[in-house]
């Protein structure tokens, strides 16, 4: 019997407004706790909620680039329950009107449809100080903008999914809605999934929560699906579950089951008039959305003949696309920036020792070490070492400068067109070596790479490959 | 020497802006009547001495000035469940014992912009949830000329009507409920309870001002001035008196003394219509269940974790029922319990969604009323007997929530008295943002029936 799995997401996205959603407190990730909340977003008597109008602008640019339906009037709904990182006991979100309904993404050619996305305000974070009795509350997170991307239950696989979160994530970010800091918690997705035989009616569903990184939410899904089929191959019933993943120990376990579900007794909220928004506010809005990554990836290819597999790479992520794009003012050779950039760059990266919010160097001055490379300034095998450098210094602090400028001087690395130098040089090796010199004006081609191999030795830094064998030649013709 | 007792707001202003009085003396005399006879009545939560003569003087300087308004130097009393900063609003709750708000209300800054001197807060039920008219005895007896209070489904009118006093329920939306503890969001409104409508007209016209701080509060874009109808008469002004208020659940006297006031209008030049409002006796139960709903959600936030008494217990949620076990009375116990019960996930669309629906009803009907007529006019309280009461609970505020839920404004006066020598209140409702035509119509009443209110001014 084969069991096929059935996944739909809810994606929660922090949206990049200046404050809160609902009061005017300062909506930056981080401060120290509860430095950023207010009478309103602690919940005291006789506050009231007053909508964040930024908000309704991002959750209408999300709608608009998943192709949902933008509804012209919204309104919200409070779901009640007790949880110390809650001061309301409420949450204020959409339960009825949701601003974006009806929606699909494409993501490897494959459709997932959008259920609804609607907007909520954040909790804030409780810390569990395992020494003490007590729980510790930090409300700056509390009231902050969320929104929440449901899917139709449209994928099967681990890799579905995942592809989907990405491409998802890449959206918010293009759309200027969401950084997509994962680490940050600035995107987060509950996987629900279930497994039946093929043609069968979908099984009984588990809904694994408060997943914050890619991997884990593959890692999460494997498991559960490994999980259901050894309960279904051996007769065990299921039960609807809420369900949290172990990162250490790569497992999902149950949280509640169906019966110890919340009654959250939704109900439209009194304080918060229905938003009613017309075709020309919605229409502006979406005006505004900045370029997105297909309109780039065609830009890329057909404008800088940058090949469409880098082309694709470079869009998916929008941090490395603008930096991409921002060290192409410095030197604008898309070729060179691409091709440097997708080997040494992303290498580093990769191993961890930078990251791409976070880059320890400018675009400006990453343009300029490939620019130094590509216009024979320095020998291109230097331009990697120059980056090292770039990136221990910045980590080593200090006052020694990381400027590729600065760097390339200590290390001696730029090539003086001295030709008077070169030839010298030159004249040096041919006089320090007559038997290879008279085996290669007899016909012996293959002893030019020795001596080439010798000048160069000598001419390290100080001439260019092409320039030390031009001269070379000519004198050896002599 | 004049008696404060029997000074309106109007009055008060004459003799202030005359110098009979400074504003120093008047604070200090109606804080004499407060200590006095508050440990007896226990109409003041907190007498505020200090800042009450410190508001006076700066009063009296605008006085001195010449650049008073129409409230500078006046004193009043607030309910204890609106915020003001740095002085107790404890609410009526030990949820929220000793709790000092860092912010005022939005009436309070506007009265407080205006030169009013607050001379304490107004003791009320917890959170107001009770409905018993105690906030209008501050003004009855004396302490202060006039008191905001709050309404939600008709505290402000039942207390105005069993004290002999004239309370406000405004057009919902006309005051900013930022500051005000909230019980029923779509219900509560704060209003004026005074002497006489004009006085209400007069404070109507200080407090009533768009809030950014509440999204639900408009204020009064068209600037309107609520005395306007003052002193003119009910000459051609349509009043319809439904006969569903005058049933058996009223009793006889109440009856017979709001349709004599009728007739006193209909003789000054009023024109009576009857008519049937046939959503009447839905009214109290849909108040019943969707100001017991939005209460169990407002009250929620009171668990022991940010505010208030804090309970004990093993974990969070042995804290949390401790907390509010101990926290909140039994009648807001009841209120959170239904409230709940009505929201559940299997009780929500034969309780909440009906009566959601019903109130949409309650409101077409009375726009449908007000395209024949500028006033409803009916009794405030049904004065059932106390054996009516207990076995008909929801009876005794079914004059006054069809209002609230409609957020029609309304005002109660003094139209008769009963064998008893209590007094009997009859309630105007007007269409949405028709306070000055209400205003007027009891005003006229007043006149005729309370002459001795309008006495020398």
């Amino acid at each position: 019997m084969k069991l096929i799995p059935t996944i739909g997401l809810e994606i929660h996205a922090e949206l990049m407004t200046a404050s809160k959603v609902f009061c005017s407190c300062s909506a930056e990730f981080g401060g120290s706790p509860n430095s950023r909340c207010c009478a309103g977003c602690s919940a005291f008597p006789g506050t009231l909620p007053m909508l964040n109008k930024k908000a309704v602008e991002l959750i209408i640019k999300a709608g608009a680039v998943m192709n949902c339906e933008i509804a012209p009037l919204t309104s919200w709904d409070r779901k009640n329950y007790f949880y110390p990182d809650l001061p309301k006991a409420y949450q204020i979100s959409q339960f009825n009107a949701p601003v974006c309904t009806n929606g699909s993404v494409e993501t490897d050619g494959k459709k997932v449809r959008i259920k609804q996305i609607h907007l909520e305000e954040d909790a804030g974070k409780l810390i569990h100080d395992q020494s003490s009795k007590y729980s510790l509350a930090d409300y700056n997170r509390g009231g902050m903008c969320l929104i929440e991307i449901v899917t139709e239950p449209d994928m099967h696989t681990a890799e579905e999914a995942c592809a989907f979160v990405e491409k998802i994530r890449s959206m918010l970010q293009y759309a200027d809605v969401c950084s997509g800091r994962m680490e940050q918690g600035a995107l987060r997705c509950d996987v629900n999934i279930s497994l039946a035989p093929e043609g069968a009616p979908l099984g009984v569903r588990a809904e694994i929560k408060n997943l914050n990184s890619v991997r884990s939410i593959a890692r999460a899904i494997e498991h559960e699906i490994y999980r259901q089929t050894e309960a279904i191959q051996n007769n065990q019933p299921l039960v609807q579950q809420t369900r949290r993943f172990n990162d250490a120990t790569g497992e999902t376990y149950a949280m509640r089951t169906k019966e110890n579900a919340h009654d959250y007794r939704y109900f439209p909220d009194p304080d918060i008039p229905a938003l009613v928004l017309t075709d020309s506010e919605i229409k502006a809005i979406i005006a505004t959305i900045p370029e997105m990554p297909e309109k780039r990836y065609a830009r890329y290819t057909d404008e800088y003949g940058i090949t469409a597999g880098d082309a694709e790479i470079l869009t998916a992520n929008k941090v490395l696309s603008n930096f991409f794009e921002s060290a192409l003012k410095e030197y604008n050779n898309p070729k060179a920036v691409c091709a440097f950039t997708l080997t040494e760059l992303l290498r580093r990266v990769n191993l961890g020792e930078i990251e791409l919010d976070s880059l320890p160097f400018s675009a400006a001055d990453f343009g300029l070490l490939i620019k130094y490379g590509y216009t024979d300034k320095i020998n291109r095998g230097d331009m990697k070492d120059v980056l090292r450098a770039m990136i221990d210094r910045r980590a080593a602090g200090g006052s020694i400068s990381s400027s590729p400028k600065d760097i390339c001087d200590e290390m001696g690395l730029f090539i003086s067109e001295d030709l008077g130098l070169v030839e010298s040089v030159i004249d040096e090796v041919i006089k320090n070596n007559p038997n290879p010199v008279a085996q290669y004006r007899a016909g012996e081609q293959k002893v030019f790479g020795f001596l080439m191999g010798q000048a160069s030795k000598e001419l390290k830094g100080k001439a260019t490959p092409a320039i030390i064998k031009e001269t070379l030649e000519k004198k050896l013709k002599v | 020497m004049f008696d404060i007792m029997q000074e309106t707001v109007k009055s008060l202003r004459t003799r202030l802006d005359r110098r009979e009085i400074s504003a120093q003396e008047l604070c200090a005399e109606f804080l004499e009547v407060s200590h006095a006879m508050n440990p007896d009545l226990k109409a003041l939560a907190l007498i505020t001495d200090d800042e009450a003569l410190a508001a006076a003087k700066k009063a009296q300087l605008c006085i001195d000035k010449g650049s008073s308004g129409a409230l500078t130097g006046i004193p009043a009393a607030v309910n204890d469940n609106i915020m003001t900063e740095g002085i107790i609003t404890a609410c009526g709750s030990k949820m929220l014992a000793g709790f000092i708000p860092p912010y005022d209300a939005g009436v309070i800054e506007l009265l407080k912009n205006a030169g009013c001197v607050l001379l304490g807060k107004a003791a009320i039920d917890e959170f107001s949830l009770g409905g018993s008219p105690r906030s209008g005895v501050a003004v009855s007896s004396g302490f202060a000329p006039y008191s905001l209070g709050t309404d939600t489904g008709g505290a402000i009118r039942r207390a105005a009507a069993f004290y002999g006093l004239t309370g406000l329920r405004p057009t919902y939306g006309r005051i900013s409920r930022y500051g005000l503890a909230a019980f029923a969001s779509s219900l509560d409104q704060i209003g004026p309870i005074a002497k006489t409508a004009e006085d209400c007209a007069i404070i109507l016209n200080t407090i009533s001002a768009r809030d950014e701080r509440d999204a639900t509060s408009f204020g009064n874009p068209d600037s309107e001035d609520f005395t306007s109808g003052i002193n003119k008469g009910v000459k051609g002004l349509r009043i319809a008196v439904p006969k569903e208020f005058f049933s058996d659940n009223v009793s006889d006297e109440v009856k017979a003394a709001v349709l004599e006031a009728a007739k006193t209008l209909e003789k000054q030049g009023a024109e009576l219509t009857d008519i049937s409002v046939e959503m009447t006796e839905y009214a109290a139960q849909v108040f019943c269940i969707i100001g017991s709903a939005e209460a169990a959600s407002n009250l929620a936030r009171y668990d022991g974790v940010n505010f208030g008494l804090r309970g004990e217990g093993a974990g969070y949620a042995e804290q949390i029922v401790d907390s509010r076990n101990r926290g909140f009375g039994s009648e807001v116990k009841r209120r959170i319990m239904f409230g709940n019960f009505v929201l559940s996930g299997e009780n929500y669309n034969d309780y909440f969604m009906k009566a959601h629906v019903l109130r949409s009803k309650i409101k077409a009907e009375y726009d449908e009323i007000f395209k024949n007529a500028d006033i409803i006019l009916t009794p405030t309280v049904s004065d059932l007997s106390e054996k009516d009461i207990s076995t008909k609970r929801h009876l005794a505020d079914f004059c006054t929530v069809s209002a609230s839920l409609a957020g029609l404004p309304c005002v109660t006066t003094t139209c008769g008295y009963r064998a008893n020598g209590l007094p009997v209140g009859m309630s105007l409702t007007g269409r949405k943002c028709g306070e000055a035509v209400i205003l007027q119509a009891a005003d006229c009443f007043e006149r005729i029936f309370s002459p001795e209110l309008f006495g020398q001014f």
